[in-house]
Parts: C-alpha cells; structure tokens; sequence
C-alpha cells in the first residue's frame, strides 16, 4: 500500500495532506503511535502523532526531521496548522504530513490498524456481514442489492447480460468491460461479477483503491448465490405462469365464438379479465436472449409505469397482453393507447429490437381472440419499419391490411411471385427493393434516392434497367398497382415466414 | 536622565567592602507596557530605598539584575539619582523572564525582600521563604499596579555577589555593541515569513531566503528568543544569547517588533561562562519548556 492508497481510504475521507506532497508514492508496510521520545523502528510506517508531542506548533519539525531520519512512510497528526518552516521542510524531504482534523486519532489508529496490517481480516468482516444480513432479509433480488448498497456503502446494481439496468442504483459502464464474458471483471471503479450467465452484479467502488476494490468484488461474489437463487425462483414461477398463461391464452383464441366453460374458469381464476371491450397489445422481439424471465418483468413493470395493466403473456416472438374497459372505449382512446406503447417502447433496451401492434377494441371473450389478431398484424407490419419505436394501431394500416386478408389467397400469391420473378434475385434483390421504394415515393427518382441514401443517377440506372426486365409496364396505371400490391405481398410473406 | 545627571561610576563587586550591601534594580512587567507608559524616573530610588529600611542598612552599590533589555540600563538612571556606583556585573548574563533564572538563585541565596513601586508611586514590599513564592506575588501585584513596576530585589553582601554573581557584564555588553561588524555569529538572514504565538505558550517566527524561499530558519520564543533552527537544524539554544537584528540599521528587533515581511538576521552570541555554568533546569531549554 502507498500513501497515497492510504489516503483514497474512506476511513481517512477528511484527511487533508499538508506538506510533503511529493512523497505520495512511499510505501505503507505498518503504522505506529508516537508520544515522543526517541522515533526508531518506523521505516516505512505511517507515524499517527499523539498531539501532545506536535503542540505547540514548532515541536512538530523535530518530529518531521526525526520521522525521515527513521525511514517513516508519512506522518499523521491532528493538532495544530504546522509552521511554515515545518511544510518547508517536510516538502523539501518529501515526507508526506497527513492532517485529520478534528478526527479521533486513537479510533483512526484501531482502523487503519485493520486495513493496514490485515486487510483480510477487513474483508472477513465485510463478507461475514453481507452473508448475515442477506440471511435476516427476505429474499428478493432488490433486498439483496440493499443489502449489499448498506454493507458496502456504495451503488449496487442487477444488470441484464447486456448490460442494460434491470434492477438497483444507476451505474454507468466504462469501456474495457467484456459482457460476452461470464466472468468477474472491473474497469476502473466499476466491479462486474456475473449471475449466472443471465446477469451481472455490478458495484461502483467508493475508493479509487486495490483493495477496496477486491473487497467489492468478495462482496460481490459473497451476494451472488442469494441473488442467482432469488432469479432461480422467479424464473421458476415466471415459467409455470408463463407455460399456464400461453396454454390457456391458446385456448382461448382456438376457442373462437365458443369457449369451452373450464377454460373461462381457468382464465378468471388467473385473474384475466374476460367481460368488457379488451384493447389487443402484441410486444414482437427482434432479438431473443437468454433471459427472457428477467425481460417478462421489466416489460410488466413498464406497461404497469404507463397503466397499461393486464395479462402478459410471453410467446414465442414476444409478448402479448390486453387492456379490458367496462364500455366501449372512444375512437380518440386508440391514438392515446398507441402513444403510451410508443414510450413503454422508448423506455426498453434499444437492443432487444422491440415493435409493437395494436388491436381494435373488440367485446367479450370472443373479442380477445380478435383483438389480439389484429395486434399481432399489426406488430407484423410494424418490423417492417425501418424507424424506431415503431408502433400500428390496425385502424391505421388500410391497405395494409386488405393485403394481410389478399395473402391468404393462393392466386394473389402466385401473380405476385411470378410478375417479380425477374427482379428478385437481380443483385441480392437490390433492384427489387428499389421498385418498391420507387411504387411507394409516387414515381419520383429524386424521393427514391433520398429514401435510399443513393445519387438519382443509380436509381435512374436501376429503374430503367427494371422497366428492361419486368414483363410489366410501368406507365400504365394498372400494371403498376397490380405491380406495388405484388411488392407488398411479397413484403408481408417475408415477415410471415 | 543619564545624560542630565550621568554618567554613574562602574565598580566591580570584589572592588567593593565585603560588607557593602548591593540592592539590585530594574522593571518588572510586558515591555509593550514599558514602551507605553515611560517610568518617571524616581520609582527606582524609592523602591532601593524601601528594601534598605526594611534591612536597616544602607545600600553602597546598586546592581543589575539582567544585562539584556531595559534593564542593564535602570540601574544606571537610578545610581545617577541616588550618587552610587553600579556594579560592572548582572545575575543573569543575559535577558530571562523569571525573577528565579539568576546566577544568586542558583546559589540559594534568597530574592527578598522585595520592592515593587509604580510610576504613581504606590510601594508594595514583599517577602517569601521561596522563589517561586516570591514570583507568584510578584506577578499578581504587577498586574494589579497595571503591568509593570520598579522594581529592587536581591539585597546582597558585595563578597557574595562578588563569588556567585556573572561579572564584568557592562563592559562586556559594551563591548560587544562596539564592535564592527556586530558581534555575534549571523545564523540566518531572511525576511520574517510567519508569526505564530499560540497563547501564553512558545510562539514561533518563521524567516525564509528571499531569494531561494525552500530556505528557511525557525526561531522559538516566549519575551525572549529561545532557539534557532536552521532548515530543520537547531542552530541556537538558550542560554545562548539570541538576537534579532534589523537587516538595514542593524538595531535589536524585540519579539514585540516583529512584523511580517520584516528583513532581519538571527545572531546568535555565546553565553558568557558565568552564565553557563548555570544550571540547565534554571536557564536551559526545559527552563522554557522547550
């Protein structure tokens, strides 16, 4: 340990250097006290100074001579302001003069004996406490990262593999931490040990010190069976609530006009609410993970944020859920339904790729089933989007969703496979994807390369190279919609597979 | 006074009748208060003569009590007033702050009985089978007299002043302040850096080079200058005699002169050996606490 580690310590918070600056780096092997006499056998010690042999102020420079002549490591006092000749001297010799105020020296002495001499037994205490405290707490995750904040006296957070926040106090990751993997890492202050291989505990060390930050890193590691255990739990309920919920949501939507009466019985009993005008949510996800467990309950608690209040149901690409009024909720409540999903939506990792749809209000136990239909279009739609949140209510999808009801036709398909056969596989379908972008901007080149991000002479080159090997022509009317209703077909059929 | 009615005649105490009774005299209290409120002149005389009715013997020679400060001078103004020589000698060979720190105490030869008159003319006369005891009146009767007194003590036989006492101090001091360049050992020279006076306790004053300010003297004090230290050396102790010097006009600058920022020398100049042979505890740095 240096000096200057010493004084990072949070036992000495108030500690001020007051001369000697320059010898910061000298080593702390021990410490001693000194109530006078002869000062020998302190090499590379940190010499607390009972006040009484640095009162008045000029006794203090014989000690400082006397200190460096010992090999002293820095010298600790709290009496009063040194001599301006004493901060000469001590900085000349580069001693460091360390001042605690009006701090209790002797209880400054018992600590620092501890950190110093055996900064095991310290972290023994630390470990001894978060395991006994854990034990008296009930066992959640946000009791144990409290747990270890009042223990440790520093921010504790649950973060999920990727980092992003699930749970605890704020803390920013620095670069140079490898999430990918599962192993106890720091980066700065910053000490990450992994829950399984489904999240991390993370704690910001509140000194900038080797040792504080390995006690952090026991602690952590101490805290990790309790908090796994906790998520272990909650998986295990998460699971069979989540396997019961998706069997009995699919029974309910097979189920159609009539719904077999054990299942309403079942659903009630879940405490789904089947009576009333239900509002359809389909949450798609991109990108699944590992723990999934641990996103179900953030996206529950963030709908919950916005009162968007009912069953939530994980499903193979996402999540769904409904919201259920008493009456017939009025058309405006579609637009207010769509922007609170639009920021439940902001407010999730932008990492999990996240697309919503939203459902027409639809009454009764039957209106579940089509509500959540036309949820599940619409978020079909919505990954398409190449903007973000995306959010579609199906009210507004129109054509879309003639589209969605045209796909179900095998001739619709077939016309639509067979006039794009000679684009698709031109250039890893880039042509293609300028003919839709060129149908959808109105004919307009400029729109076209705008939307593309490319010069209007490629796109004029692409699209007359197009009109050389489409069978249709694009001047005519007819040609051209039946041309852009086969591009958005297409578009839809990718999405459905 | 001295030049109107000066100047005294110097003897040496062995040059006196064995039986010849000396009385010494000099100002008690804060020399600040000194400087304020001048003396009138004939409180000496009438604190001599107070000692002598108490004892029923005349005084043939009045003495110095110490030879640094005011004091190597009173006994002068009042040997002028009063027509009896002084003697060439003083009991402390320099400047302390106790009545105690003389050559006869050491002796254990007694201090009493003592004179005290103020500038309006109020006299107390005190006794005490000890030192310390006479000390202790001595101070809360100056601070009731309003901080300082005339003051005659150590009434003596010339034989035992002439055995025990420092001699040859005026010529000496005289001496030393004719000479070119000053007497004395030059510890330091420097600019007055810090000035600390923690209470009633030792204060510090701290000199820095101006030239190079990693340079720098430490000198300890109470009325009086105690210890020198050079960069952390020490370099003067009492009973060393330790001078401030003005840096310019070369004039004594008294503890109660110091101003920051004020270029001075530290001077040290050895202790006479009648002071020497003094014991430690009495002039010595634990005297002082040091």
């Amino acid at each position: 340990m240096r000096v200057r580690d010493l004084i990072a310590h949070p036992l000495l918070a108030g500690a001020t250097v007051l001369a000697g600056e320059g010898g910061l780096d000298r080593p702390i092997e021990d410490l001693c006290w000194y109530a006078g006499g002869e000062l020998d056998r302190c090499r590379d010690q940190l010499v607390v100074c009972d006040p009484s042999v640095v009162t008045p102020a000029y006794r203090l420079e014989a000690v400082v001579r006397r200190a460096e002549t010992a090999g002293a490591g820095a010298l600790l006092i709290s009496g009063p302001v040194p001599l301006l000749s004493t901060v000469r001297i001590a900085d000349r010799l580069a001693l460091p003069v360390l001042s605690a105020a009006e701090a209790d020296l002797v209880a400054l002495l018992h600590g620092l004996t501890v950190t110093i001499r055996s900064p095991e037994l310290e972290r023994a205490r630390v470990l001894t406490r978060v395991l006994q405290t854990l034990r008296a707490r009930p066992q959640t995750v946000s009791a144990s990262l409290a747990v270890l904040r009042e223990v440790l006296e520093q921010p504790v957070a649950l973060l999920a593999a990727d980092g992003s926040a699930l749970d605890g106090d704020e803390i920013e990751l620095p670069d140079g931490l490898r999430l990918d993997l599962d192993a106890p890492q720091r980066s700065g202050l910053v000490v990450l040990h992994p829950v399984g291989k489904v999240a991390w505990l993370a704690s910001l060390a509140a000194a900038p010190v080797d040792d504080w930050a390995a006690l952090t890193a026991a602690a952590l590691a101490a805290a990790e069976p309790a908090v796994r255990a906790c998520l272990a739990a909650q998986q295990l309920t998460a699971e069979r609530d989540s396997r019961l919920g998706a069997h009995l949501l699919g029974e309910l939507l097979a189920g159609g006009v009539a719904v077999r009466r054990d299942v309403v019985e079942r659903a009630v009993a879940a405490g789904w609410q089947l009576r009333g005008w239900h509002t359809g949510i389909h949450l798609g996800l991109r990108q699944a993970g590992d723990d999934s467990i641990l996103r179900s309950a953030r996206v529950r608690d963030t709908l919950a944020a916005l009162d968007l209040r009912g069953p939530l149901v994980e499903r193979a690409d996402g999540w769904t859920t409904w919201i259920t009024a008493a009456v017939e909720p009025p058309l405006e409540d579609g637009r207010n339904v769509v922007d609170r999903v639009r920021r439940a939506l902001l407010a999730l990792p932008p990492a999990w790729g996240l697309h919503a749809g939203i459902g027409r209000p639809h009454e009764g136990i039957s209106g579940v089933a089509r509500t959540l239909a036309e949820a599940r279009d619409a978020a079909l739609l919505a990954r398409s989007r190449e903007w973000t949140p995306a959010v579609e209510h199906v009210d507004q999808l129109g054509v879309s969703r003639l589209l969605l009801s045209w796909n179900e036709s095998e001739l619709m398909r077939a016309y639509a496979d067979s006039v794009l056969a000679p684009v698709r596989r031109v250039e890893d379908g880039k042509l293609l994807h300028t003919l839709q972008t060129y149908l959808e901007h109105g004919l307009s080149v400029s729109a076209t390369a705008a939307a593309l991000g490319l010069h209007r002479n490629t796109v004029s080159a692409r699209i007359a190279r197009l009109r050389e090997l489409l069978d249709a022509d694009l001047d005519d009317a007819d040609q051209r919609l039946a041309l852009q209703l086969a591009c958005r077909m297409l578009q839809l059929d990718s999405l459905h597979s | 006074m001295l030049r109107r009615a000066g100047p005294a005649a110097l003897v040496a105490a062995a040059d006196l009748p064995p039986d010849a009774l000396v009385v010494h005299a000099g100002i008690v209290g804060a020399p600040e208060i000194v400087a304020e409120r001048l003396p009138a002149g004939d409180e000496f005389e009438a604190a001599v003569r107070a000692v002598e009715h108490h004892l029923g013997t005349p005084a043939s020679a009045l003495g110095v009590i110490e030879i640094g400060g005011l004091n190597g001078l009173v006994p002068f103004v009042a040997g002028t007033t009063m027509g009896l020589p002084v003697v060439d000698g003083d009991l402390m060979g320099r400047a302390f702050p106790r009545l105690d720190q003389t050559a006869l105490a050491a002796a254990g030869l007694p201090a009493g009985p003592v004179a005290l008159v103020d500038s309006s003319g109020e006299l107390a006369l005190l006794d005490s089978p000890t030192l310390t005891g006479i000390e202790r009146i001595l101070r809360a009767v100056v601070n009731s007299v309003g901080g300082a007194a005339a003051i005659a003590c150590y009434p003596v036989r010339a034989s035992a002043l002439a055995r025990h006492g420092i001699a040859g101090s005026v010529t000496r001091a005289l001496e030393l302040g004719a000479r070119e360049p000053p007497a004395g050992e030059v510890l330091f020279a420097g600019r007055v850096a810090e000035i600390r006076r923690d209470g009633q306790g030792i204060g510090s004053v701290v000199l820095e080079d101006p030239e190079d300010v990693s340079q720098v003297a430490r000198v300890d004090m109470s009325d009086e200058y105690l210890a020198v230290t050079v960069n952390g050396e020490p370099a003067a102790i009492v009973p060393d005699i330790i001078c401030l010097l003005d840096s310019d006009q070369r004039r004594p600058v008294g503890t109660e002169q110091l101003r920051a920022g004020r270029h001075v020398l530290a001077v040290r100049i050895e202790a006479p050996p009648g002071l020497r042979a003094l014991p430690e505890s009495l002039v010595g740095p634990s005297a002082f606490g040091l």
